[in-house]
């Protein structure tokens, strides 16, 4: 959690959180409008959904609010931030690129599960290692390994139709 | 002792059987050790190959894992001040300062013995209690249920890290992920957009993925440049003497009680029965002021209750079908997975399962004390293998997960979308732990109460006049209002200082 400086919290997750709240809120009611209405039992398809969107609506408005305010409920000062590595977001946004391009390439049928494991477990690692070079023969050796075995083992035993 | 659990007991010695609990407990004290990676995602990871195996066995495996995983986290928490397991949070404050005095083996040792008594002395919780409560359950009609749904997500809000309104924004987005696909009752299509991947709804499994690993995964790597202080050391006397074991006697007896207790109670797993139980042990000490330099009192506490809750958690799952932990939210899931109903019922349609949890966790507490004995050098070892190494290997193991629940991508796609939000839900706050509650328990609740409404013809009344469930509601305002009693009670406090200070002057 990002450290609070002068008294006062961080609030911009808190601010869209809270509006992303009554927006997914105001969605549920929109989607469950042309439900039937209930006929055989008192409470029918719609209730319940509605029911928590409004919930979720109305402590959505709270956290907006009060996050407009310059609080955040449950907000704490991380002790001990001075120590720590600076955190790498960015590394996070590239790795869930990787898995989406991995899950697509497979997915629009580009590539089998073999040769998409390989390239992404490489490129993963490579990526997480920060392109060290005296971990190159450790991460082919995975790569070719885990691709090869996790196919074997999950078309063999498991009798899974992977891509 | 009951025929049934002694015939359970006998069962787990099986050569099979045996081996899925030594498998089990292997890979969890494995995966404990490591930091950043925890029983959950372990769990979670490993519920899709129980497909195959059979229902006792998959269970069997399943609590193994969970026995192990808590119990591997001290490895780290001693030896890099990182527990491997948020379990094993407090067990950092004292076993790193033993170690880093020269006493590695020890301070692990005493973990590794107070993990077993905590474990043993729960498992008598959990033997004795399950059955009488499994009983009293089945009388448990559909209103007392709903209620006892809404207190446990009431419960685990309010005692999830950050504030009361988080916890429950969490329950009530995992509550709203369980509601589309197919309404139970009139069969049509909800929150779907029409799309016919959506008829199931997010599938238990991907979900599952999602929130334990691909968020716990993008987790580590944003903070993968984390280096953790590392002890040197021969990991030497491990072993507990008997007069170290008479010292500790009433120490491990209250965190075990603690412990359980903690456990017991709806979605509060091991890291909030360390903490109590630690901050027990400092408070009623002699020498409070030992306790994070390496106290001998803290690592017993701490360990002793973090693997307490682990059978304290289970009764809950196996008499009402309430999860104890997160961990159980997933073997929860497992049992629906295998089609087993959670719950009183459980005893008397498939007894072999609820049985043969109780069995496996006795039986994965005494493996688990012989592996960790002979094997914390090695597991030691594994503490180090880099993290550019091992994420992308689970990472493929997530998506092999999520593909073979029903052989298609949209799972797949679902498991990496679970996985980004509850992260960046995380940002903002938002625990993980409602989260998993909520989206596993929605679907009781709301078929319960759907039934309840059906008998009363549309009167609410029952939830308030039926005593059980008043019970429940009562205790589920009183958790929501304690906050603001609390508030009250600490703003009024130096006000009367105030006033008394005034009227000295």
């Amino acid at each position: 959690m990002p450290p609070i400086r002068d008294g006062r919290a961080p609030v911009l997750p808190d601010l869209i959180l809270g509006v992303g709240l009554i927006l997914v809120s105001a969605w549920v009611f929109w989607d469950t409008r042309h439900l039937p209405p209930p006929v055989y039992e008192p409470l029918g398809a719609a209730a319940i959904p509605r029911g928590i969107a409004a919930l979720l609506g109305g402590f959505g408005g709270i956290i907006a609010a009060l996050a407009l305010a310059g609080r955040s409920p449950g907000a704490l000062a991380s002790a001990g931030d001075g120590d720590r590595p600076v955190p790498r977001p960015w590394l996070a946004v590239q790795t869930c690129l990787i898995v989406a391009a991995y899950a697509a390439a497979m997915h629009a049928g580009l590539l089998g599960f073999r040769i998409a494991t390989f390239l992404f477990l490489a490129v993963t690692c490579m990526v997480l290692s920060d392109f060290r070079r005296s971990y190159l023969p450790a991460i082919v050796v995975m790569a070719i390994g885990s691709s090869l075995g996790l196919h074997y083992v999950f078309t063999q035993f498991f009798v899974l139709d992977l891509p | 002792m009951d025929g049934p659990l002694v015939t359970a007991l006998i069962a787990t010695l099986a050569p099979a059987t045996f081996g899925f609990i030594a498998l089990g407990v292997v890979l969890g004290c494995t995966v404990g050790a490591i930091p950043g990676l925890t029983g959950a995602m372990l769990i979670a990871l490993t519920l899709p190959m129980t497909y195959y195996m059979d229902s006792v066995n998959a269970m069997t495996l399943l609590v193994s894992m969970y026995v192990g995983a808590v119990s591997g986290g001290l490895i780290s928490a001693t030896l890099l001040r990182m527990p491997g397991t948020p379990g094993a949070i407090m067990t950092t404050l004292d076993g790193f300062p033993m170690a880093k005095a020269g006493r590695p083996g020890r301070a692990i040792g005493f973990g590794v013995m107070a993990s077993f008594l905590g474990g043993m002395v729960s498992w008598v919780f959990l033997a004795v209690l399950s059955p009488p409560l499994a009983k009293l359950a089945v009388r448990f009609g559909p209103f007392e249920y709903f209620s006892m749904v809404l207190m446990a997500l009431v419960l685990i809000a309010q005692v999830s890290s950050g504030a009361l309104i988080k916890g429950l924004i969490a329950g009530f987005i995992g509550m709203l992920a369980a509601m589309p696909g197919l309404d139970p009752s009139s069969g049509v299509q909800r929150l779907g957009a029409g799309s016919t991947d959506m008829i199931e709804g997010f599938r238990l499994l991907p979900v599952l993925l999602g929130v334990f690993a691909v968020s716990q995964i993008i987790a580590d790597v944003v903070n993968i440049a984390e280096r953790a202080e590392q002890v040197k050391g021969r990991l030497s006397g491990m072993f507990m003497s008997l007069a170290d074991l008479r010292r500790q006697t009433v120490n491990i007896l209250r965190s075990s009680v603690i412990g359980t207790w903690i456990g017991i109670l709806p979605g509060i797993g091991a890291t909030i029965g360390a903490i109590i139980s630690y901050t027990v042990a400092r408070n009623v000490s002699r020498h409070p002021e030992r306790f994070g330099t390496g106290c001998e009192d803290g690592i017993v506490a701490s360990e002793t209750a973090n693997n307490a809750t682990v059978n304290g958690a289970l009764v809950p799952l196996i008499t009402l079908g309430i999860p104890g932990s997160t961990v159980d939210a997933i073997l929860l899931g497992a049992l629906l997975i295998h089609n087993l109903t959670p719950g009183p019922l459980l005893f008397v349609n498939n007894p072999e399962i609820a049985y043969g949890i109780i069995a496996a966790a006795l039986t994965a507490n005494f493996v688990m004390l012989a592996f960790m004995l002979g094997a914390t050098r090695f597991l030691a070892r594994l503490m180090y293998v880099p993290k550019a190494l091992l994420l992308p290997v689970i990472l493929a193991f997530c998506f092999l997960g999520a593909f073979a629940v029903g052989n298609r991508m949209f799972d797949v796609w679902v498991m990496l979308g679970f996985g980004v939000v509850t992260y960046l839900l995380s940002l903002a706050g938002i625990p993980r732990a409602p989260f998993v509650i909520g989206y596993v328990l929605a679907p009781v609740a709301e078929s319960q109460l759907r039934a309840g409404l059906m008998l009363s013809h549309g009167s609410f009344a029952p939830i308030f006049t039926r005593p059980i469930s008043l019970g429940f509601v009562v205790v589920a305002l009183l958790i929501l209002l304690w906050p603001l009693f609390k508030k009250w009670y600490d703003a009024s406090r130096p006000q009367k200082f105030g006033t008394k200070d005034a009227a000295d002057t």
